[in-house]
């Protein structure tokens, strides 16, 4: 089955998400800590950037400002173009549903749903298909990550590795052309690891624009650009070598076979 | 149809534990609504039927004298008056085979059992009497144990007779016998004539006017009295009846107040319990929430799916109720009915209090539950699923860090954990905290109401310094009476009273104006101590009063009489004389069938009526008087003493002081135990509520057990985190409830008074109910967190390591 956004191919190089000066400054208790001071970047579209650092300098606060989690304390996020600030929470939601995927560190997926369940809740949000088609995109989606035989199956009766992948298909339920993961092999083993980025690869290489927060430094360096944050600025913002990464594939598909 | 509705399914089903519990916390409430007020609208809606249907009387005029039909018939022309229906209703002395000592029961005749008039009595067993025979009365019949074929000896003219039972009657104006109420049977005309009545003579009019309101039948019954004061005949006391409402309608809607009351409190709590689990699953499922939104959905349809989860709930909670309730209130009206000696067969629903049912269990909760969906649903994502450790935000506050600084001072460690752990969520603490403290509030002000009731009793008791009061038939020489009883074995004190119905007439007011105001005048030696009544404004009798009387609360109250009024007591062939009111008392006995006295100095009445020296009541005191036994002993003594000398003894007015207090207990026995359950039920709702905050709270802190376990925390140790959080819970609201309940007793205790005996009951805090109260609660709470506290330690390391 098609996806519904093919003209993201030909939006290549366009800005889809624009960073200006953002600050985000947290209160606790009588302390004000500053974790974000003053980023600016812009993704282009069909980019795969992955955002790295050590905990606690602001790389998951950074992913919240871009899908709209949480805000600035100054600055401005644009993303496709959407002024994030002009829209309220229940604007937010809606827009979040029709433009991004998320896939989170924790998986997220609703216990109270089966996979096939998790997967259509999406789109029963936006109302872009009838309930027959969203059924049938869901299976293709679920058949797309390999998890077809396990559909009908709670969040529970499945393994990480398969959640995850669940997650990753709920996040491609309305086909948005951005998709954002906080971490999302942070709870997987090395083999899982390695299939989820496999896909996050596939998924670029169909020209949609992901943006992956992570602390693997290997992970991170088969990914096209990196952007490391130290102490809430962009420290450093470069292209990975190509041949670096599809050794370092290789590396982690040899270590994988043998554990 | 959304996927995401397939949530609140899995919801109801996943954690059945707690939709059990929130679906019968709901329940309870519904069905206390549903079944006291559909009680009362059936029993009030019954009452006043079954009255309706026996055709009452208007007035109930008891003569001094006994009148033939020509007399009855002459009265029939008194404008105003639609019929007469004479009958007959006197005091006798009973016993059956099996006993040895004389009981006073009541006999009535009626001329025509197959053509009544007024007041209509219905065989419901054997036949008529006729010929001489007799008919028990049916509440008679299952209290005393009387039944067709059964032999009563009556004292008939000094000499014993023995009468058989043919039938069984229901009589609509017995007093219950177990508030007090007398055997009552039933004879015609030659069955009277035995006990010394002639055939075709009356001492009773049953009289129904063509327009009734009190005053209108004050009025004609005015008229009545003086064309029979015109023939010499003499009026004991003219009763009015309301026709459209049952007698007993009073003393019943006072109860019903209270019962309503504590259905809605019982209401309210379980509302709380339900906003408490509910407030407490959207805590536990805020995650839930910020993905739903991460991943576009919107805050109403977050607020639909709590909404519509707590609609289940309320159908649920209503399916059990609704039936259950409407069988409660249909077998309570039924019970109580009978207990007034109404029949009440037909199984009845109350449109009323179905509705009230169905609104109580499917708006009221979506109601209560309505602002913190809202607010969980309009939570962001960010605030949803931002949360990093164990959620550890107690402490943030200084009220927090002086918690924790009393728990490590002051406690061991366990304590303090505790401690801490109760005020992390404070909204849920707040709530859990109103549950159970209006559980104990409510106990402890039922428990007061109980002991003012016992205080009232016992202050009456006190003020009555007598033990045996015996009545005469006639006046009675007071020195030949006393030098009689004097030297009889345990009598202590004696003196005598002289007691005379009288009317009471107010000023301006014409004999044929108004009928005036039935009482019954007691004259008291000056210098008595034998009783000394709660005086509620003026003052008592003194040495030296003149005309001076005393009379009840209530009658000045209902009739506008003031302290300083001067008032005309018509004693009929003795003259009337005019009184000056110089107090009013409270009269806690009397329900509608006997007149309240009012009380002037023997020496007194004896100047203006010429009545000297006589007296129609002997007052005893015995020595050494404790127990009923001994009281009866000495009463016997004494008649057997007056006997011998040829005294007539009038039994309805001889009572031992002992058997009065008994008759009060039996009136209030009712609303006393009815009162005691509702507060245990209370309590157990209270215990409810604690353990469905516990119970989320162990969900809640499922990582943290896990923790613990990690770091070496024992399954008792576990356990004994949240008795102790529970166990403190208690306390808490024990400390709270206290300080309310004491509070609001007092007023309740005036209210109930008010309502149900139309006085102030006398104020006791029912301080021993504290202690019980304090064990109750400890119990409670102990019970209540043993459950949350096992499913604690059943957590698993890994299980809570893997749970987000």
């Amino acid at each position: 089955m098609k996806g519904y956004g093919t003209d993201l191919l030909n939006q290549s190089g366009q800005k889809i998400v624009e960073i200006r000066n953002v600050i985000k400054q947290f209160r606790t208790g009588e302390m004000v800590v500053s974790v974000l001071r003053g980023i600016s970047l812009d993704i282009n579209a069909g980019e795969f950037v992955a955002i790295v650092g050590a905990s606690g300098n602001g790389k998951s606060t950074l992913l919240n400002m871009i899908t709209g989690i949480d805000h600035p304390s100054a600055g401005e996020v644009r993303v496709r173009g959407q002024l994030l600030s002009e829209l309220s929470e229940n604007q937010l939601a809606g827009w979040r549903g029709e433009n991004m995927g998320i896939v989170f560190q924790f998986f997220q997926l609703l216990p109270a749903l089966n996979l096939l369940q998790n997967v259509i809740l999406p789109m029963d949000f936006v109302k872009r298909l009838s309930p027959r088609e969203r059924r049938q995109r869901a299976e293709f989606l679920l058949e797309m990550v390999g998890l077809i035989d396990q559909m009908y199956k709670l969040p529970s009766q499945v393994s990480g590795g398969q959640q995850q992948r669940a997650a990753i298909a709920r996040a491609l339920a309305n086909d948005p052309p951005l998709i954002v993961a906080d971490e999302p092999t942070g709870n997987l083993d090395t083999r899982t690891s390695s299939d989820v980025f496999n896909l996050f690869s596939h998924l670029n290489d169909q020209g949609k624009t992901l943006i992956m927060v992570t602390h693997n430094e290997d992970l991170a360096c088969q990914v096209p650009r990196t952007i490391e944050i130290k102490n809430g600025q962009i420290e450093r913002d470069e292209n990975c070598n190509q041949s670096n990464r599809t050794q370092l594939t290789s590396e982690l598909e040899t270590t994988a076979v043998g554990s | 149809m959304s996927v995401i509705w397939n949530k609140v399914w899995y919801d109801l089903r996943h954690n059945l534990g707690r939709t059990l519990l929130v679906v019968f916390s709901i329940a309870a409430g519904v069905f206390t609504v549903g079944g006291i007020f559909g009680m009362v609208n059936q029993l009030l809606a019954g009452m006043d039927i079954a009255h309706q249907q026996v055709a009452p009387s208007h007035i109930n005029i008891i003569l001094r004298n006994y009148v033939d039909q020509a007399v009855v018939d002459g009265l029939k022309s008194v404008p105003g008056v639609v019929d007469i229906d004479p009958v007959n209703q006197i005091s006798v002395r009973y016993k059956s085979g099996s006993q040895d000592t004389w009981k006073l029961g009541t006999l009535v005749e009626r001329p025509d059992y197959e053509n009544q008039t007024y007041d209509v009595v219905v065989l419901k067993e054997g036949s008529w009497p006729e010929n001489g025979r007799l008919a028990i009365e049916r509440l008679s019949s299952q209290h005393f144990g009387f039944e067709p074929g059964d032999q009563v000896t009556f004292q008939v003219n000094g000499a014993e007779r023995i009468f058989q039972i043919d039938g069984k009657i229901r009589h609509p104006f017995v007093q219950p016998p177990p508030f007090g109420g007398q055997a009552h049977f039933f004879t015609d005309a030659t069955g009277l004539e035995e006990f010394g009545i002639p055939q075709g003579y009356f001492g009773q009019l049953l009289v129904r006017v063509d327009d009734y309101s009190l005053e209108n039948a004050q009025a004609i019954s005015g008229e009545i009295r003086s064309r029979l004061a015109d023939q010499s005949i003499g009026v004991v006391v003219s009763l009015y009846q309301d026709p459209e409402k049952h007698w007993g309608r009073m003393f019943v809607e006072g109860i019903t107040l209270v019962l309503r009351v504590i259905a809605l409190v019982s209401l309210f709590l379980s509302v709380v319990l339900v906003l408490n689990t509910l407030t407490a699953v959207i805590t536990q499922q805020t995650d839930q929430i910020g993905v739903i939104k991460a991943i576009g959905g919107q805050s109403g349809t977050i607020a639909a799916l709590y909404l519509v989860l707590v609609l289940i709930y309320g159908l649920l909670a209503l399916f059990i109720a609704l039936p259950a309730s409407a069988v409660f209130s249909f077998y309570m009206s039924q019970w109580f009915l009978n207990l007034f000696n109404i029949d009440y067969p037909n199984f009845v629903i109350s449109t009323g209090a179905v509705v009230l049912t169905v609104l109580s269990a499917l708006v009221v909760p979506l109601l209560a539950v309505l602002w913190p969906v809202l607010k969980g649903a309009s939570i962001s994502v960010r605030e949803a699923i931002a949360t990093y450790g164990l959620g550890g935000d107690f402490g943030s506050s200084r009220f927090d860090r002086w918690i924790e600084r009393f728990g490590a001072r002051f406690l061991p460690t366990v304590y303090a954990a505790a401690l801490g752990n109760m005020f992390r969520r404070k909204g849920r603490l707040v709530l859990t905290l109103l549950v159970l403290t209006t559980a104990g509030v409510t106990f402890l002000i039922v428990m007061s109401l109980i002991s003012s009731i016992e205080r009232t009793l016992d202050n009456e008791m006190a003020r009555t310094r007598y033990d045996v009061r015996i009545g005469f038939t006639g006046n009675q020489s007071i020195p030949a009476v006393l030098a009689l009883v004097d030297g009889i074995t345990g009598v202590e004190t004696a003196e005598m009273w002289y007691s005379r119905n009288a009317t009471i007439l107010r000023s301006g007011e014409q004999l044929r104006d108004s009928a005036g105001l039935g009482a019954q005048l007691i004259g008291i030696p000056a210098e008595s101590q034998a009783y000394q009544p709660v005086i509620t404004a003026g003052r008592w009798l003194q040495p030296g009063d003149g005309q001076e009387i005393v009379i009840s609360e209530n009658t000045a109250e209902k009739n506008n009489i003031a302290i300083g009024d001067t008032i005309t007591l018509d004693l009929g062939e003795l003259g009337a004389a005019a009184w000056q009111i110089v107090g009013t008392y409270r009269a806690i006995y009397g329900s509608g069938f006997l007149v309240e006295p009012i009380y002037a100095p023997l020496q007194t009445i004896a100047e203006v009526t010429g009545q000297i020296d006589q007296g129609t009541q002997l007052i005893i005191n015995g020595k050494n008087i404790g127990t009923l036994s001994q009281e009866t002993e000495l009463s016997d003594r004494v008649k057997s003493r007056l006997e011998a000398a040829d005294i007539g003894l009038d039994f309805y007015t001889t009572s031992a002081k002992l058997d009065q207090r008994a008759y009060a207990d039996n009136q209030f026995s009712t609303i006393v135990s009815m009162l005691m359950n509702l507060a245990i039920m209370m309590g157990v709702v209270g215990g409810i509520g604690l353990m469905g905050a516990l119970g989320i709270s162990v969900v809640e802190r499922t990582r943290e057990i896990g923790v613990l376990r990690a770091i070496g925390s024992r399954t008792s140790q576990i356990s004994a985190l949240f008795i102790m959080e529970g166990v403190l819970q208690g306390m808490f609201s024990f400390l709270l409830a206290l300080p309310l309940a004491y509070l609001l007793a007092q007023p309740m205790a005036r209210l109930l008074g008010q309502r149900m005996i139309e006085i102030d009951l006398d104020f006791a805090y029912n301080f021993p109910a504290l202690g019980i109260w304090l064990a109750l609660a400890l119990v409670i709470s102990v019970l209540a967190s043993s459950l949350p506290a096992m499913q604690a330690t059943k957590i698993s390391v890994q299980d809570s390591l893997s749970y987000a």
